[in-house]
């Protein structure tokens, strides 16, 4: 009985490495995404605010 | 409410209605498709099937039930491990000769699905057996208490227990 | 209904709610992990190895909510005309692709040392590998076709025809016999796990949903935000043309 456990810890560990992969690849890749998203429309806001501010002058 | 109100109100209307029927018919399509696939969608047969259906030796098929209890052996012959048991369904049984390791939850009392073909003396010849295991989950600490209680029914003799 | 419409304040409620729902996925992770991997006992019949579930089952349910919010957002996107809600619809898809494919993986890595097989064409692995497709081709829409209304329409309506298979996916098991085993969890007559295994299936199933909607809100402010980039350069395009 111990022996076959034994054996299958390497499924339980590849399940769990697995769920840890798939859970944090999620996260940081929508993480990064938003963040990327946020910093353009930043720089872009920017942009509008100077090319109105040079038509207004 | 404006006249252009009522009409995209009437609008959204039309397509829920519409959504909702197609959703319908097409539930009802998939219904009747699977009922005519359901032999082929079945993953395997039970023994009473096997009684009923007369299927020919030689045709592969899987079969599926509980090994029966006191009816697995294992025979090692010239470094090949031969392994006897009775498939049963409470109904009819099936005896199964398989060559081969089995899977670790392969246990008496329960659940088998095994892949072969009858031969000519009505000895189902498998070629895979798979454990089927039920949905209970139980602590090993309670099992035990049970046993020692003698409330624990379900005779549990495992192939670890056959010499 | 209307409320949630508007992407500002979609935008407004969800800073609110993200710093919550980021502790609790946390914290539910931490303690459920606790209790999978400390505190549930052995099973009396497969040892340590049924720990799998504690990934399987939370992953196998999270690939079929993904499809329920999909569908539900696309109908609310195909009737009411939101764009708010097919944003959502989208932005989920990936995540159900990944906890399908993760779902599949796990039930691999179980299937060997339970059943002796990686692999069956069961009723319940089919209509699994299935819902994996049915989540590419909905993405595939998406990446395909330029034309957003357009887009928005044809995933609506692949994910409401795929509807059909996540019910397959719940009661297989009970319509036809498969090698996978029957409910253990939302079954008539309660589950047939108990304690502390219970608890940690239920604790891990809490974080992965909360996960879920800690993403989510990330990806529909994403969505939210690509939209604004994109009529903002339109706008400094315009102007400078």
């Amino acid at each position: 009985m111990p022996e076959f456990e034994n054996a299958n810890d390497i499924y339980i560990l590849s399940s769990y490495l697995a769920g840890a992969v798939v859970l944090v690849g999620l996260a940081l890749a929508s993480w990064r995404a938003k963040r990327q998203d946020e910093n353009a429309l930043r720089t872009l806001e920017k942009q509008v605010r100077e090319l109105s501010d040079k038509q207004v002058t | 409410m404006t006249k252009k109100g009522l009409k995209a109100g009437a609008r959204k209307k039309r397509r829920m209605y519409l959504l909702l029927t197609s959703l319908a018919v097409l539930g009802l399509a998939v219904m009747l498709v699977l009922s005519a696939l359901e032999d082929s969608i079945r993953l395997f047969y039970d023994p009473t099937e096997i009684a009923e259906k007369g299927i020919k030796p030689g045709q592969n098929f899987r079969l599926g039930g509980l090994v029966e209890n006191d009816s697995f052996e294992a025979q090692e012959t010239g470094g090949i491990l031969v392994n006897k048991f009775t498939v049963t369904d409470g109904n009819e049984t099936v005896a199964v000769i398989y060559e081969g390791l089995l899977p670790d939850l392969f246990r008496e009392g329960q659940g088998v699905v095994a892949e072969g073909a009858m031969n000519g003396t009505g000895v189902f010849v498998a070629t895979e057996v798979l454990a089927k295991h039920d949905e209970n989950y139980m602590p090993k600490e309670v099992i035990d208490s049970l046993k020692k209680r003698g409330e624990w029914q379900r005779t549990e003799a495992s192939k670890d227990d056959t010499p | 209904m209307h409320k949630f419409a508007n992407p500002a304040r979609f935008m407004r409620l969800s800073n609110m709610f993200l710093p919550w729902t980021t502790g609790l996925t946390l914290l539910l992770f931490a303690v459920g992990l606790y209790y999978a991997l400390v505190l549930a006992p052995e099973d009396y019949q497969m040892g340590n190895t049924y720990r799998i579930i504690f990934i399987h089952v939370p992953a196998a349910y999270m690939a079929q909510f993904g499809y329920g919010v999909i569908a539900v957002a696309s109908a609310v996107g195909f009737i009411w005309k939101h764009p708010l809600a097919d944003q959502a619809a989208r932005a989920t898809a990936p995540m159900g692709a990944a906890f399908t494919a993760l779902a599949l993986l796990t039930g691999s890595l179980w299937g060997k040392p339970m059943w002796g097989t990686f692999w069956i064409w069961d009723a319940r692995l089919t209509s699994m590998l299935i819902l994996f497709f049915l989540y590419l081709g909905y993405i595939a829409v998406w990446q395909t076709i330029e034309d957003h209304v357009r887009a928005a329409k044809i995933a609506s309506i692949v994910a409401m025809v795929g509807l059909v298979n996540v019910i397959i996916i719940k009661f297989s098991v009970d319509w036809w016999n498969t090698l996978h085993q029957p409910a253990t969890l939302m079954r008539m007559d309660g589950p047939t796990i108990g304690g502390d295994m219970l608890a940690a299936l239920l604790l891990m199933i809490g974080a992965f949903n909360m996960f879920f909607i800690t993403l989510l809100m990330w990806r529909i402010q994403s969505l939210i935000l690509r939209r604004r980039i994109r009529s903002l350069r339109m706008q400094i395009g315009g102007g400078q043309g």
